[in-house]
């Protein structure tokens, strides 16, 4: 439709038939198009010049669907923010706003809503409809607006000036809605949509080509209304406040120039200049303000400084430090973070309330997207899941979230590095222990702990799948002294049936004289250790089966040469005396204890050969000796497993000893009657165990002996434990301590569990390792294990 | 197969996970090691360090009574109070 403007008389032209407002390019008057005319409905203000990529009739997509920017207004937010409003116009005849504030984009379409509320409150859940179901969303800020200023043809009465309540909503997944409450006249309507990249627009075309999101930043140069001094506005038609470095006066950049609005009492000193550039996640970011702001702990006002960045296309972000720790603060959309009853989590992450105070502005410099003054308090919260960390600062009408990423000095220099003025910039030095600082031990801990708790598993797998299978048990009586015995060549149980015209020593009476005659010169104590070894191996390679005849004439050379050389020092039996019997004891070491119908009678001189016992591959042996009636008295004990098939011999040792007595009354005892040794797993085969045992007293000592295979071996479980027991109590001390130290700074909580827990798991692991360590090394003493 | 990411919503930035330290990189080998061995040693059902073997010839185990009388008996004081 096209007709001429009610105020000017100049054409315009109304393109959509469902449009309402067409604001006359001459004037800038807002006309109305109505059934049967056009009126005036005020004049719109000129337009502030904001930097966007975003034109008057620039053609976009929207997924499959292409539209264009017919249009668009200026909006004033209560608190003095300006941001921008198109309206596109879709192929298929719909209208989209898409709101424009701060970097950010939001893509929103009206959405019919017959139980719409009047009101709604910040923080409040609500159940919203979206195309054809519901969407449940938060209330971020509940406010009101006015247009100041339009172009183009607009889907709705704008009225110049007009102020109009809203709230904006979102799901923290991206969708976004806007109530408009309209005025009493009108049922408020809601628009529903996307938070949107306008890269994913692809925008073209328009009164001039957008330029790309991605531009470096350009300032504008103002000078100042006080001093005439030189005011760079880095991000202009985004701020609304500018501090002049010159004389400190606070100026309103909202109207496009610069307006005095007063003198600040502190001048700020940021520690990093202002143009600054760094490189952070978001990219390469510049800093454009800073605030020095104060925290309301325990009736003390702590103090900490926020550097705003900013680049074109990104927006707003923060930098914030405090006691030389820094965080890069990243803003996020407030139905995002679900509170709970104490805390909050984000991104399916838990946060756990840290801190709750009031913040106020103490110094500001350089230019902010909001009307920031001296004295400014909100209430914040802070809630850690280091490194990172929620913010949230709530006011009577808006909810702000952030995310906050700890940043270690050299992370901030490296951020920094491109610029010129790195060189100078004064990062600092961190002190204590920050909210959100990563404590490297935790995760050590956390890693040992893991580790302990499979170490426990795996043995607790092991010792039930331990089959312990009982081989071989018997009570065998074995004994003689520590004397002769040990170098006593051992008798048969039962004597060798001679075959292929071999004999045994002990069936030839020149063998026997020459076997008690050795016998007394191993007790003989007048000739030396290397005496005593000549006449031992004299014995043993003498005394072996052979034929009658050589053994008969090798014991008795052997007698005699023992007779002609040690006769002189020792008292050695002679022919006549064996041969009356009176040397028969000499050196027997036989016991004479009787053993019960159980047990089995060893031979005298202490060596005890089991039948074959058939031992399994692939699976330990353990040997078990019990002595129940040692009392006062050792006992050690040789034991041979013999493979009857390779003659393989694997020797172990086990040693008992218990002693008990009564001193000023008091019964005491100390020792075991118990020992275990345990061999690895040996080739399949039957096997022959033999026993050689000595102790302190003459007798025979019956012992029980226990063979059994696949048995779980606590000991090597209870070093392991005590090996990751070690770095686990380290790592754990330092993990609490750090904790501890963190949280001390806290108002609302305390260290969580975690660490305290994982510093019992440590004492308790500890505790459980020593006892078996202590198990383990018990059976050592009075076993010969390996 | 080529795998896509789904691009995450405007205002809605990643939390970070702490970086793993170098003490835990350490210890996860460490832990690795202990456990692993342990592992190792209680499903081989092995003992460390190996027994004294021996080897009885055949000659004497052709014997009668061979190993009976063979010099694999142990020597020595083992004990006492």
């Amino acid at each position: 439709m096209r007709t001429t403007c009610p105020n000017c008389g100049a054409p315009i032209e109304f393109r959509y038939d469902d449009s309402f407002v067409r604001v006359c390019a001459s004037c800038n008057h807002a006309v109305l198009r109505t059934d049967r005319s056009v009126e005036s409905l005020g004049r719109v203000a000129d337009l502030v010049p904001i930097e966007s990529p975003l034109k008057l009739f620039a053609e976009g997509h929207h997924g499959s669907t292409s539209f264009l920017l017919v249009g668009m207004a200026q909006i004033r937010h209560e608190a003095g923010g300006l941001w921008q409003e198109w309206y596109a116009k879709l192929d298929g005849g719909q209208w989209g706003w898409l709101a424009e504030a701060q970097g950010r984009y939001y893509l929103t379409f009206e959405e019919p809503w017959l139980a719409a509320p009047n009101d709604v409150a910040v923080g409040q859940r609500i159940e919203i409809p979206f195309r054809g179901t519901t969407r449940s969303m938060t209330v971020g800020e509940v406010t009101s607006a006015s247009y100041v200023g339009a172009r183009g043809e607009l889907p709705f009465r704008l009225v110049p000036n007009e102020t109009f309540r809203y709230a904006d909503l979102s799901d923290g997944q991206g969708t976004f809605a806007t109530i408009d409450f309209g005025d009493e006249d009108t049922p408020p309507k809601l628009y529903v949509g996307q938070q949107v990249n306008v890269a994913d627009l692809h925008l073209t075309g328009g009164e001039v080509e957008p330029p790309s999101p991605r531009d470096e930043i350009k300032s504008q140069r103002l000078a100042c209304p006080s001093c005439n001094g030189p005011v760079d506005l880095r991000a202009p038609g985004e701020s609304l406040r500018a501090v002049c470095a010159y004389c400190n006066t606070l100026l309103d950049t909202s109207s496009g120039s610069l307006a005095i609005l007063g003198k600040l009492a502190h001048k700020a000193q940021p520690r990093i200049p202002l143009g600054t550039t760094g490189v952070f996640s978001d990219g390469k970011l510049t800093v454009i303000g800073y605030v020095q702001r104060s925290a309301l702990v325990e009736g003390e006002w702590w103090a900490f400084d926020e550097y705003l960045l900013y680049a074109p296309g990104t927006g707003f972000r923060w930098l914030v430090e405090s006691d030389g720790h820094w965080s890069y603060i990243q803003p996020i959309a407030t139905g995002a973070v679900e509170v709970t009853v104490k805390d909050v989590s984000y991104d399916g992450v838990k946060f756990t309330h840290y801190q709750q105070s009031q913040l106020r502005v103490d110094q500001v410099f350089g230019e902010f997207y909001w009307q920031v003054q001296e004295n400014e308090i909100v209430e914040g919260d802070d809630y850690i899941a280091p490194p990172a960390m929620i913010s949230r600062e709530t006011t009577k009408s808006e909810i702000n979230d952030s995310l906050g990423t700890y940043m270690t000095v050299r992370e901030v220099e490296r951020a920094f590095a491109d610029d010129p003025n790195a060189a100078k910039l004064q990062i600092g030095t961190p002190v204590g222990i920050a909210p959100n600082q990563p404590d490297a031990w935790s995760a050590a801990s956390a890693v040992v702990s893991l580790a302990f708790m499979a170490l426990i598993v795996l043995g607790l797998v092991f010792a039930m799948a331990a089959r312990d299978e009982q081989k071989f048990n018997k009570t065998v009586s074995l004994g003689g002294g520590p004397g002769p015995s040990t170098t006593t060549a051992p008798l048969g149980a039962t004597p060798p049936t001679p075959e292929l015209g071999l004999a045994d020593p002990g069936s030839i009476p020149e063998c026997v004289e020459f076997k008690k005659v050795y016998e007394a010169t191993v007790a003989c104590d007048r000739i030396g250790t290397t005496t005593h070894d000549a006449y031992r191996q004299m014995y043993e390679v003498t005394y072996i089966a052979s034929d009658r005849d050589t053994l008969a004439a090798g014991c008795k050379t052997s007698t005699d040469m023992m007779h002609q050389a040690l006769d002189s020092a020792c008292q050695l039996p002679t022919h006549e005396q064996l041969a009356a019997g009176s040397g028969s004891e000499a050196g027997s070491g036989s016991g004479s204890g009787s053993a019960d119908a159980e047990v089995t009678t060893a031979p005298p001189d202490s060596v005890f050969f089991s039948d074959p016992i058939q031992i399994d591959g692939g699976r330990n042996i353990e040997l078990k000796f019990e002595a129940s009636g040692l009392s006062n008295d050792w006992v050690y004990i040789a034991a041979d497993l013999v493979n009857e098939t390779t003659g393989t011999v694997t020797t172990g040792e086990a040693n008992m000893e218990y002693y008990s007595g009564v001193d000023d009354g008091d019964a005491w005892s100390e020792g075991t009657r118990e020992s275990k040794t345990v061999f690895g797993p040996q080739p399949e085969g039957k096997y022959v165990l033999r026993l050689e045992a000595q102790h302190g007293s003459s007798g025979l000592m019956p012992i029980e002996v226990t063979l059994k295979q696949g048995v779980f071996r606590g000991r090597w479980l209870a070093w392991a434990m005590l090996v990751l027991a070690v770095p686990l109590f380290f790592v754990g001390l330092i993990s609490y301590f750090h904790e501890k130290k963190r949280w001390e700074n806290s108002n609302v909580g305390k260290a969580p569990i975690t660490p305290v827990a994982l510093m019992i798991l440590a004492f308790v692991g500890v505790f459980i390792a020593i006892g078996f360590i202590l198990k383990a090394l018990a059976e050592s003493s009075s076993g010969n294990d390996d | 197969m080529a795998t896509t990411t789904e691009p995450r919503p405007p205002d809605r930035p990643a939390v970070p996970r702490a970086k793993r330290p170098v003490v835990a990189t350490i210890l996860i080998v460490f832990s690795t090691l202990v456990v692993g061995s342990y592992g190792a040693l209680a499903y081989s059902q092995r003992e460390l360090g190996e027994p004294d073997r021996e080897e009885v010839p055949k000659s004497v185990r052709a014997s009668p009574g061979g190993y009976r009388s063979y010099h694999f008996w142990h020597s020595g004081y083992h004990g006492g109070k």
